[in-house]
């Protein structure tokens, strides 16, 4: 049915802001008339256009190659009122796919950029961006959406996003308030692959929930890396994680900058003569950025499947039209094509969601190393940095905290003390803060023995 | 006066040299550029990839939003779009690439101007015409792109396109979108893929018949005396070669069902995997190891069962192959 065969609809309410005749043609047809496909509860109405432009807010967070895709998909069906975050500043090699910038934005914020583009290109809308990171905004910032989209590169932060929105969650008398509820649909990317889900929070699976669905990051052993290499990764990663500090070549204490060329050029020569000792071949400039760096390849077109399937799932949620993916998607093109959608099971004691008081089961002489140990390890938790704290003798004791060095240093000693030793009672609660979480998760703990 | 213009001479000379190297220098200095603009898509495809991207020229019919973001992710081959309409308000409400000031201007070039703004890399053409007019009076348009997108073209058009570039060898890919629900197909004769980059490579060894080096290798190591360190440092297949070797000699028997070869490396996954670390740490994991094991011991079950089946279809014969293999290998 092409286009031009449809006689011009009539567009009544045309705003001042640079519309004309037609403009929301498309999206009118999804909202303005009722068919097979629409959710059984959904009535027709001129005022879900309304809504779209004037009322409904989403906050899009991420401006890179998600972002960008996702901008333009909510601003082209009549999302007007969309805020942006992100803390990353333009680079060279973003440019094959994050299409809203160009060589000369290189080094401004990635949000501003975006923003004026898109205010620009799309008449009326109204993009507000924010270089920051999302751990910068509290409860009242994020209060004041509707739904929340991300394009996120790190699992930790989409944890925390998605422990603010279940801190946001209120019940009554154990039971839920809807309203309290703000959808949060996540994207992902790597190279050709990608997924895209639904999150309820309260009701349907969350990010934790499914934490052991993420592959584990390839971490190579140590004794490989250190007497027994065998690709050219084991060499670079050598020099990266131990000659480097040894050598220091840039100075006492200075950290390896993956963005410098000069810092990957070193790294790379000194790859290739440990290559060179085993024999080993392989080792390129690319492939020692790529590891020093952890690059994930990116291309455009994965980041644009996955940025339209959440950007539809936007506007089946704001729009109430139809029904909702439920709630998992797949994608993968290395070979043909493939995806896949189910529905992701909530996790009964999740950390983050079921509202389960987590617990702790330890020996009383157990030492608090190996407490640290579990909540870094387990599967579900998979804490990165936690700092345990408790109450004892009527005061708040910090066990161990790890992320500033003094009290790090003063603390240390603890973790070779045994729970009892550190005056630890059956029953009693520790509280672990971590960046996976913005709130701080409590543990109840159970002494085996 | 000879010194001076010899001096004049000179000094010429190491300006030309200088204009020179900078000249290579830019050219260098583009080609890095380009390396570190693409790095991101070049690490899935390497350079021939690449420089296959960029020499395609690819063929768009009807610039609507289906079309233009499928030339907005391609970005790097020259396109032409072949477009025959006006920009109506409809289109400039869906298009990132048409705005209000495309209104009533023919849609390929409007769409042109701002798919070309995305990339200086990029050259753009286009032809205001519609497809059938050119399939009328010069089909042999076509024959000069990798490949043409056809987007919401009519059943009758679509058709008279396809017959001609079948004929002409042309990769036809065919889409249409209609509210939430989308439609490709492609239409290709052949597709060759050479230098692919898969993401797990399954190496196949053919364990069952080492060839002399490899064999000799394996005998190179003697498991029973290794220290764990050393064990658990020895690469994962000679592992499985040496249980294999182990396992024929055990059962005499060289032909193994599909069934069987999974019982037994389960065991034989639980018996070495005690003592190396190695295969449960290094990349794959055990259900790739799995699926290895299986293909290294497999007689090439696959082409033989094409070779029967266009065997029995020459004979004019029902192409039905089974028997007990190949219903386990299909399982």
């Amino acid at each position: 049915m092409a286009d031009a065969e449809e006689p011009m609809a009539v567009d009544s309410g045309c705003r001042d802001t640079g519309d004309w005749e037609g403009r929301w043609t498309h999206v009118k047809k999804f909202l303005e008339r009722a068919g097979p496909f629409t959710h059984p509860d959904f009535e027709p109405s001129t005022e879900s256009l309304q809504f779209l432009l004037d009322t409904c807010k989403v906050l899009v967070i991420g401006a890179g190659g998600l972002g960008c895709e996702l901008l333009k998909n909510l601003a082209l069906s009549g999302f007007q009122q969309i805020h942006v975050i992100d803390m990353d500043t333009i680079d060279v090699s973003n440019l094959n796919r994050q299409f809203l910038f160009r060589p000369k934005d290189v080094g401004r914020p990635k949000a501003d950029v975006a923003a004026e583009f898109v205010n620009n290109r799309i008449p009326g809308c109204n993009v507000v961006p924010h270089f920051k990171k999302i751990q910068d905004f509290d409860e009242s910032f994020y209060r004041q959406f509707h739904i929340i989209v991300c394009g996120l590169d790190s699992i930790i932060a989409r944890r925390w996003i998605n422990g603010m929105l279940m801190s946001l969650l209120s019940y009554e008398d154990g039971v839920l308030d809807p309203s309290s509820i703000i959808p949060l649909l996540d994207g992902g990317t790597e190279g050709f692959k990608g997924n895209a889900r639904v999150i309820l929070p309260g009701m349907t699976a969350c990010i934790d929930c499914t934490l052991e669905l993420y592959p584990p990051q390839i971490n190579f052993p140590m004794c490989t890396i250190a007497s027994m290499p065998r690709l050219p990764e084991h060499c670079i990663e050598y020099v990266r994680i131990l000659q480097w500090p040894k050598e220091n070549p840039f100075g006492e204490g200075v950290v390896l900058d993956g963005d410098d060329p000069e810092h990957i050029q070193w790294v790379f020569q000194k790859s290739l003569e440990r290559a060179a000792e085993f024999k080993i071949t392989g080792v390129t400039y690319r492939l020692t950025q790529g590891v020093v760096k952890r690059i994930i390849p990116a291309v455009a077109s994965t980041n644009a499947v996955i940025a339209a399937t959440c950007a539809t799932e936007v506007f089946k949620i704001a729009s109430s039209a139809y029904i909702p993916l439920n709630n998992y998607l797949v994608f993968n093109d290395v070979d043909g094509l493939y995806t896949y959608t189910f529905e992701a099971e909530r996790k009964e004691n999740c950390s983050a969601c079921s509202q389960v008081p987590q617990k702790l089961h330890f020996s009383s002489s157990a030492k608090l190393q190996e407490v640290l140990d579990y909540l870094t390890e387990n599967a579900s938790l998979q804490m990165k940095t936690p700092a345990i704290t408790a109450t004892v003798d009527g005061k708040n004791k910090t066990l161990y905290l790890q992320t500033v060095a003094s009290i790090e240093e003063r603390t240390r000693p603890n973790l070779s003390r045994t729970l009892k030793e550190l005056g630890l009672a059956e029953g009693q609660e520790l509280a672990v803060a971590d960046v996976t979480t913005p709130q701080t998760v409590l543990f109840k703990l159970n002494f085996t023995s | 006066m000879f010194g001076e213009s010899a001096r004049a001479l000179c000094k010429r000379k190491r300006n030309e040299f200088k204009s020179g190297s900078v000249a290579m220098a830019s050219v260098d200095k583009g080609k890095s550029t380009k390396k570190q603009k693409y790095d991101r898509q070049l690490r899935l495809w390497g350079d021939h990839g690449q420089d296959a991207l960029e020499n395609a020229h690819v063929c768009l019919i009807n610039a609507c939003a289906t079309g233009t973001e499928i030339l907005k992710n391609l970005v790097l081959p020259a396109f032409t779009i072949v477009d025959g309409h006006k920009v109506s308000g409809d289109d400039a409400g869906n298009n990132f690439f048409l705005t209000k000031s495309s209104i009533g201007r023919n849609r390929a070039q409007a769409a042109t101007e701002l798919l070309q703004e995305l990339n200086n890399d990029v050259s753009g053409n286009f032809v205001e015409e519609s497809p059938d007019k050119l399939l009328d009076n010069d089909p042999d348009f076509f024959c000069r792109f990798s490949l043409v997108i056809a987007v919401h073209l009519p059943e009758s058009t679509i058709l008279c396109l396809a017959a001609f570039l079948w004929g002409a060898g042309v990769p036809l890919l065919v889409c249409r979108t209609y509210g939430l629900i989308g439609y490709m197909r492609l239409v290709v004769k052949e597709h060759t893929v050479v230098e692919s980059h898969p993401d797990n490579a399954l190496e196949n060894l053919r364990l069952d018949h080492p060839f002399p080096e490899l064999k000799k290798h394996i005998q190179s190591y003697a498991l029973e005396n290794m220290e764990k360190r050393d064990h658990s440092h020895t690469p994962w297949i000679i592992v499985m070669a040496k249980y294999l070797e182990k396992w024929r000699s055990e059962h005499n028997s060289r032909c193994l069902r599909a069934i069987q070869k999974k019982k037994l490396f389960e065991n034989l996954f639980d018996k070495i995997s005690s003592g190396v670390d190695e295969l449960l740490q290094d990349e794959n994991s055990k259900n790739i190891k799995a699926q290895v094991f299986i293909n290294q011991v497999e007689e090439d079950i696959g082409k033989l069962k094409s070779c029967v089946n266009s065997l029995l279809q020459e004979n004019g014969l029902v192409v039905n192959v089974k028997d007990d293999y190949i219903h386990e290998f299909c399982r």
